[in-house]
């Protein structure tokens, strides 16, 4: 582990540039692929993730889970609020957590060896769920 | 003969018989002599007559097509009509046999080997011929495309569910031989400096696939032939082996490469063997198969199609041997395949692992109907999977090979198996013979669009490769052909596996430029668009050569595709940040990729250096004369003038009963040759074709579904990089049936 730990350090000055590495990334892992699962990204717009969750909501979804991880945790979260704020019947609740992710040190010299370094990150996963508006009193019950 | 007349009319007409009083002699007489004469010739010329046997028959006895078919001939004359007929050169036509007949296992057979004498098939090609269109490529018969114009479905395949494709047409070649000395070989004709060498520590362990590229011996590494994928047995001893696999179209340049290196000369032996160095090359083409599984989920799908082979099962005598001997290697494999069966994709596994695995029969645990495989959630905490330890699998042994490929079962006593049971769909596979497989990690693209496509690559025992493929499918694995091939390619951005400067992708850009050129001149001069009036130089061809001599200033014999890593990732980083002068051998081509906010490139569209304000004002280009149209216009004037004469030639010749001379076929290619050259003329220099000057070609553009914008991949001359430092990135690129630029950010490929 004191190795990895090294190579991190050396790599932190020169991340993307070392003579002997190349740095690459796997992506990380997702949790389930159903229709109601979004995870958030920093490329896709956030209207593109509204839209997706406006659709969802329209075929009576009872609940929309959101994962962001990292960078995009704040667009996850704006993101929540936004569909919270335009449907009033959702409410959200939030899970934070960590996320491990795995980096590949591919060698450019035939004398080096693959290498690999996990990296935790944090992550966020927001349930919304609807809520009958009539009973605000009971809490719907957890999955 | 007016006498003669007169005299008949009187016998017709009963009714008043005048008989003329006397007979003038001598115009009876000359009457009658003509007569004779027409009688007397065509006496004459009856034996020796130009006609058919069939056309001397009277009128009536004439039946259709009696020169097709001779039993409708008089039998007096059938004999005299097959010998004319062989003296022609037809063969008389035999009787189709029965479809009963034709469809009876054994002739099937017969046929299937006479017509695979030709070309080369795949070994699902029955498969693939009844639902893809099959085109002639490399030797092969290979699919193109499926007929059921799934282009979208198979990219979504490749993206969320599971593409397969045989890929069998890269083919394996096996050197064994002592593994210092096989190195030692291979440096002739591979480059270091490319990236790792086939020599590599990563590799030794033959837990690894590699890749890299074949230059031709004694070329200096200065000729490449195509890129290569690359395996080890490492066993430390003489019998260390590599499989490199090497696709079709230039694996005959590749094999003659890598037997020279070896100091082997070409014979007609199915084992090449150099004395000295006790080094042997073996192709393998007959024995082992390759397909591709890309999508994130074909792990599930193979998780599905395999059952590894029980251990305590000694169904087959190989199977127990090899255990003995290989136990530990075999349980570990086991192992790791059962911890395969909870990660969700193969893109969070170390890249290019290598893992053998022994699997039962999969006709025996296959579905009845084609099922939909599901994507698999958990074990999300163990993210970091090791490499497995061990490549070996029976497949590298040669004996064994021959064991395997003959034990299959055929399809026919699975069946009859399959009905002696009482409970149907019974899980069989207790009774099924072992089949080994490598199973190889494709990473998929790891630029941008993180884990897109990837997945494994399977090699498996070539007689076993239909019912695997079956079972593929019916797991619910979607095929691919060709097509599907080259659009992945584009889509992870990866330039085509054929590069311009090697001899393959050379034949490959004259085939695709007849292609193009040929369809263009079949469309009527009104629907032809004029590349004169849109100043596009040489619209349906790379002339790589020539645009860097442009560049240049002066002549060159041969260019080359930079392929060094770390030269490109430096012009990369210098184009960026509008720093430095760059500098690269003048004589290369710089692998990009293009982006367009706004306008899609297609194939053939020129790459321009903009110029001041052009960022700004996106241009058009200026209006221009096509200085050929009036010489095409007098040229057709001339010809059609030309053609009439003949014309009233042949007519008059006719008329006069003359002979009609044949027309000058010569002329008229002539002529078709003088209009192309005046539609797309001759070019002396690109680079300064149209108002910006040209930096390279896109050669395969479009909408990229993973980026959601259009994108193009292209090469420009390397020569050129300095005119565009500082841009940052700005380019221009416009295709080349319109005159309207568009604005597209360049980077380079840096991966290849």
């Amino acid at each position: 582990m004191a190795e990895v730990n090294n190579k991190r350090k050396s790599f932190k000055n020169n991340k993307n540039h070392s003579s002997k590495h190349i740095h690459r990334k796997r992506p990380p892992a997702k949790f389930s692929q159903d229709e109601n699962i979004i995870y958030v990204n920093s490329k896709t717009h956030l209207k593109a993730f509204v839209e997706r969750c406006n659709k969802l909501i329209n075929k009576n979804q009872e609940e929309i889970i959101i994962y962001c991880l990292g960078a995009a945790i704040s667009k996850g979260i704006l993101l929540a609020l936004q569909v919270c704020e335009n449907n009033v019947s959702y409410k959200l609740e939030t899970n934070t957590f960590t996320s491990t992710v795995v980096d590949d040190f591919e060698p450019i010299v035939d004398d080096e060896d693959y290498e690999t370094n996990t990296r935790n990150k944090s992550a966020i996963q927001i349930r919304l769920f609807r809520t009958d508006l009539l009973q605000t009193e009971n809490k719907p019950s957890q999955s | 003969m007016e006498t003669f007349d007169t005299f008949q009319t009187a016998t017709t007409s009963e009714s008043n018989i005048d008989l003329p009083g006397g007979l003038e002699i001598s115009k009876f007489s000359y009457a009658r002599s003509k007569e004779i004469e027409v009688m007397r010739k065509s006496l004459a010329s009856a034996g020796s007559s130009t006609k058919l046997a069939f056309q001397k028959l009277p009128r009536h006895m004439r039946r259709r097509a009696m020169s097709h078919n001779p039993k409708r001939l008089p039998r007096r004359l059938r004999e005299i009509h097959l010998n004319q007929m062989k003296k022609s050169g037809i063969p008389p036509k035999l009787k189709r046999p029965s479809r009963k007949y034709r469809r009876k296992p054994r002739n099937l057979l017969e046929q299937y080997t006479r017509r695979q004498s030709k070309i080369k098939w795949l070994t699902t090609h029955i498969w693939h011929a009844k639902r893809f269109h099959m085109i002639e490529k490399w030797g092969y018969k290979l699919p193109e495309r499926p007929c059921d114009k799934a282009f979208t479905a198979c990219y979504r395949a490749t993206k969320n569910h599971c593409l397969l494709q045989d890929i069998s047409y890269f083919q394996c070649v096996e050197i064994s031989g002592k593994y210092e000395l096989i190195i030692e070989q291979l440096k002739k004709i591979t480059n270091e400096g490319t990236g790792l060498s086939i020599g590599s520590r990563v590799y030794a362990k033959g837990c690894r696939e590699g890749r890299t590229t074949l230059y031709e011996y004694g070329s200096d590494l200065k000729k490449p032939i195509g890129i290569v994928e690359f395996l080890w047995r490492f066993k430390c001893d003489q019998s260390d082996k590599l499989w490199i696999w090497i696709h079709a179209a230039f694996y005959e340049e590749s094999f003659t490469t890598l037997l020279n290196s070896f100091g082997i000369e070409k014979s007609e032996k199915e084992q090449y063997v150099n004395e000295a160095t006790l080094i042997k090359v073996r192709e393998l083409r007959t024995e082992l198969n390759r397909f591709r599984l890309s999508g994130t989920l074909s792990n599930s799908v193979i998780q599905n199609c395999f059952k590894i082979y029980d251990t305590t099962s000694f169904l087959s005598e190989w199977f127990k041997e090899f255990y003995k001997s290989e136990q530990e290697m075999v349980i570990h494999q086991n192992n790791y395949w059962n911890d395969l069966k909870s990660i969700t994709s193969t893109n969070i596994l170390p890249p290019h692992i290598i893992l053998p695995v022994i699997v039962y029969d999969p006709r025996l645990n296959a579905p009845r109907i084609r099922t939909k495989s599901e994507h698999v959630f958990g074990n999300n905490g163990m993210q970091n999977f090791e490499v497995p330890k061990s490549g070996v699998s029976p497949l590298w042994d040669e004996d064994l090979r021959k064991i395997i490929n003959s034990s299959k079962v055929s399809n026919s006593e699975v069946a009859k198996l399959r009905s002696s049971i009482l409970v149907p769909a019974t899980d069989l596979t207790q009774l099924g013979y072992p089949v080994p497989i490598i199973l190889i990690q494709k990473p998929g693209n790891r630029v941008d669009n993180l884990g897109y496509s990837s997945g494994w690559d399977i090699i498996l025992p070539s007689s076993w490769a239909q019912p695997i493929w079956l079972s593929l499918i019916m797991c619910g694995a979607r095929s691919g052909g060709l097509r599907e091939f080259k659009h992945h390619n584009f889509e992870i951005g990866k330039p085509d596996f054929l590069y311009p400067d090697t001899f393959s992708g050379k034949i490959e850009e004259v085939y695709v430029t007849t292609d193009y050129t040929k369809t263009y001149f079949r469309k009527p001069p009104n629907k032809r668009t004029n590349f004169n009036k849109f100043r596009i130089a040489c619209p349906f061809e790379f002339k790589w050569g020539m645009l860097i001599e442009n560049w240049l200033g002066q002549g060159i014999d041969s260019f080359m595709v930079l392929r060094k890593r770390n030269q490109l990732s430096e012009i990369q980083q210098k184009l960026s940040l509008r720093e430095g002068n760059i500098s690269v051998p003048s004589n290369c081509l710089v692998p990009i990729r293009v982006q367009c906010n706004k306008g899609v490139p297609k194939k053939f569209a020129i790459i321009c250096v903009p110029k001041e304000n052009d960022l700004t004002n996106v241009p058009i280009e200026p209006k221009s004369v096509d200085s050929n149209q009036k010489k095409r216009k007098i040229l057709r004037n001339q010809h059609k003038t030309l053609l009439k004469r003949l014309r009233q030639r042949r007519k008059r010749d006719k008329q006069l009963g003359n002979a009609i001379k044949s027309i000058d076929i010569g002329n008229l290619k002539e002529y078709s040759e003088q209009m192309k050259k005046l539609w797309i003329p001759d070019v002396a220099n690109i680079k300064n074709s149209c108002s910006r000057e040209v930096l390279g070609f896109i050669t395969e553009g479009g909408f990229s579904f993973s980026l959601g914008k259009a994108k193009g991949i292209g090469y420009i001359a390397g020569a050129a990089l300095n005119a565009i430092k500082n841009l940052g990135n700005k380019i221009l690129i416009r295709n080349i049936n319109s005159r309207q630029y568009y604005i597209a950010k360049l980077s380079v490929i840096v991966d290849l």
